[in-house]
């Protein structure tokens, strides 16, 4: 079923956010996002448990009422067009949402009945590919087998935005494969992909472009091959006599001296560091670029966050289509 | 159409354990009590057994001379004046469960972000309810039938279906309140504590009153004085005050409901 994007216009993002905000008394929330995710990328929102990851996804899908800004998905207007928003959206909340005193087929039936899809070949077939039995009631399910069933039923109506809200609990790794391949079929068919996770290694596989988000701040968008190379760097260097103070150099952390040879992380410009190595006699240097994670983790524990525009900056700085 | 009818269904097939139960139940009570009928079915026993009901019990169904016959009184006084009690209690529980069941577990997250506006997902759901109180009447009904008639005793089914008519509208009245507390209150548990809270007290409220011999209007306040066994079965009036009154409490309630619910947050 091909699903429409607003009255014929295709818009050049399939979500859009303009300084949305959502603020709890307890100050948690998210403070003024602005973020673009352009159409057929598959796009990875990455932050720990309580950043606002949910909070962006839920209030996208109208189950929670922005106190400030706007956001559009698929050129509809998220407070305005809510039920058109969910038409084009398929969603997969991050803990199982299905009734579980109904079967899985009771619930994709359900679900595809409201949306007005009829017929169920293409989840007969996305259930046959992961695995997932639609015949017994939810509660006699495994959770892996529950979040088959949960798939099956945010894909079937073959929906133009998949918001996917930690997609892989309690998937087994092949599954989590066979889950992978059918997403970049998604996105060589044109389906734009955003993914809220806290697992970096799925977001590395899968993800073209990344946002950081941090006490409901956006503190980096960009490509995830340019955050590896960009940000933090593993450095290897032997040091003729005795090592340098290596540790209270800026930018410098995770320090481990083993005689001449000293092993760190460094977070910044590449430039200062040469300047500072130029400075000291060394035999041997090696920089290696960092996994996602220890670029997740420098974002975590370096001070404050940053402010929205930084978030925006980074953005910009990485605007071209990503996804592999 | 198409979306009430699956928002409608799939509520109904999620409760379908919990209402087959309630049903029997009620079914198997009303055989039960209409099957002691026979004991007051002869003048005789009916006076002896109207000489031991205490004096608070006369007052609350009157005179038996009023009713049509000793079974009519019989069953006013064992059964027909409760039927409304179990279906405010049923009633209540299938309301709460409309939306802040869903909310309470993370259904609302599968139920809410589907294409379909939150009004509809409760009115359609309601209707659902609806129909739920409906079967209960009827069954309650066609189980005394079935039993009178195997009796072959002179009951007043058609007096007793005007009676659960009004009946039905006096509970979902309390079933649109129940649905309008769940969406204000804390949680589902505290939504269906006080749902029931208030259908017992109501109910006890008309009890008392009509014992005390206190003025009618109090019972009318709390709903239940609309649909009196001794107005209806003994003198045959039809409840059209209950049905009317109702409805538009109903349609009020609900109208309230809905607004509640649109502004109403899903949070993680």
């Amino acid at each position: 079923m091909k699903i429409a994007a607003k009255a014929g216009r295709i818009p050049m993002y399939a979500i859009e956010l303009w300084n949305l905000r959502k603020e709890y008394r307890n100050g948690r929330g998210i403070h003024g996002l602005s973020l673009q995710v352009e159409q057929g990328e598959i796009f990875g929102f990455l932050g720990p448990n309580g950043a606002g990851k949910s909070t962006t996804i839920r209030t996208l899908l109208g189950l929670l009422t922005p106190d400030g800004g706007r956001a559009q998905v698929a050129g509809w207007d998220i407070l305005r067009d809510s039920v058109a928003v969910r038409r084009v959206t398929g969603y997969l909340p991050s803990e199982n949402a299905l009734y579980t005193d109904l079967s899985g087929a009771e619930n994709l039936r359900f679900a595809l009945q409201v949306r007005g899809v009829s017929g169920t070949g293409r989840a007969r077939e996305l259930a046959e590919r992961l695995g997932a039995d639609l015949r017994p009631r939810l509660r006699n399910l495994s959770h892996g087998q529950r979040q088959k069933v949960a798939i099956v039923v945010a894909l079937a109506h073959d929906p133009q935005v998949l918001i996917l809200d930690e997609p892989t609990t309690g998937l087994d790794p092949l599954v989590q494969e066979t889950f992978f391949s059918l997403l970049r079929e998604e996105q060589a068919r044109g389906k734009t992909i955003f993914i809220s996770s806290h697992v970096l290694s799925e977001v590395e596989a899968l993800c073209g472009r990344v946002a950081i988000i941090r006490d409901g701040v956006l503190v980096e968008v960009n490509q995830v091959e340019a955050l590896r190379h960009s940000r933090v760097k593993r450095l290897d260097v032997a040091f003729v006599g005795t090592p340098p103070n290596v540790a209270a150099w800026p930018g410098v952390r995770k320090v481990c001296q083993d005689g001449q040879r000293v092993r760190f992380a460094y977070h910044g410009q590449i430039l200062p560091l040469l300047r500072l190595l130029a400075a000291e006699e060394i035999t041997d240097l090696t920089v290696n670029d960092p996994s996602l994670e220890e670029v997740f983790r420098a974002f975590y524990q370096n001070g404050p966050v940053r402010d929205g525009a930084s978030g925006r900056a980074g953005l910009q700085s990485g605007s071209h289509k990503g996804g592999r | 159409m198409r979306v009430y009818m699956a928002l409608g269904w799939q509520y109904l097939r999620e409760h379908r354990l919990a209402t087959l139960v309630w049903l029997a139940v009620t079914a198997l009570m009303s055989y039960v009590v209409a099957s002691t009928a026979p004991a007051v079915a002869d003048e005789q026993l009916l006076r002896a057994f109207l000489r031991n009901l205490p004096s608070q019990v006369r007052s609350l169904f009157g005179d038996y001379l009023q009713y049509r016959n000793g079974v009519d009184y019989y069953l006013s006084y064992k059964w027909l004046q409760i039927v409304p009690l179990l279906a405010g209690i049923f009633g209540a529980l299938e309301a709460v469960a409309v939306i802040a069941r869903d909310i309470d577990r993370r259904t609302a997250d599968f139920t809410l972000a589907l294409p379909v506006r939150r009004s509809t997902v409760l009115l359609a759901r309601f209707a659902a309810v609806a129909v739920n109180l409906a079967l209960f009447y009827l069954v309650t009904l066609v189980a005394l039938w079935a039993e009178l008639w195997q009796l072959g005793l002179p009951g007043s089914v058609a007096r007793y279906g005007a009676l659960f008519a009004g009946q039905y509208f006096v509970s979902l009245a309390f079933a649109s309140l129940a649905v309008l507390l769940s969406l204000v209150s804390r949680s589902y548990g505290a939504a269906v504590r006080a749902s029931e809270l208030v259908v017992i007290a109501a109910y006890v409220a008309d009890l008392a009153n009509r014992v005390a011999g206190g003025p009618t209007a109090l019972s009318r306040i709390v709903l239940f004085g609309w649909v009196g066994t001794r107005e209806v079965v003994g003198e045959g009036s039809f409840p059209w005050g209950a049905m009317l009154l109702g409805l538009a409490l109903s349609a009020i309630l609900l109208r309230l409901s809905v607004r509640v619910l649109q502004r109403k947050q899903i949070p993680a």
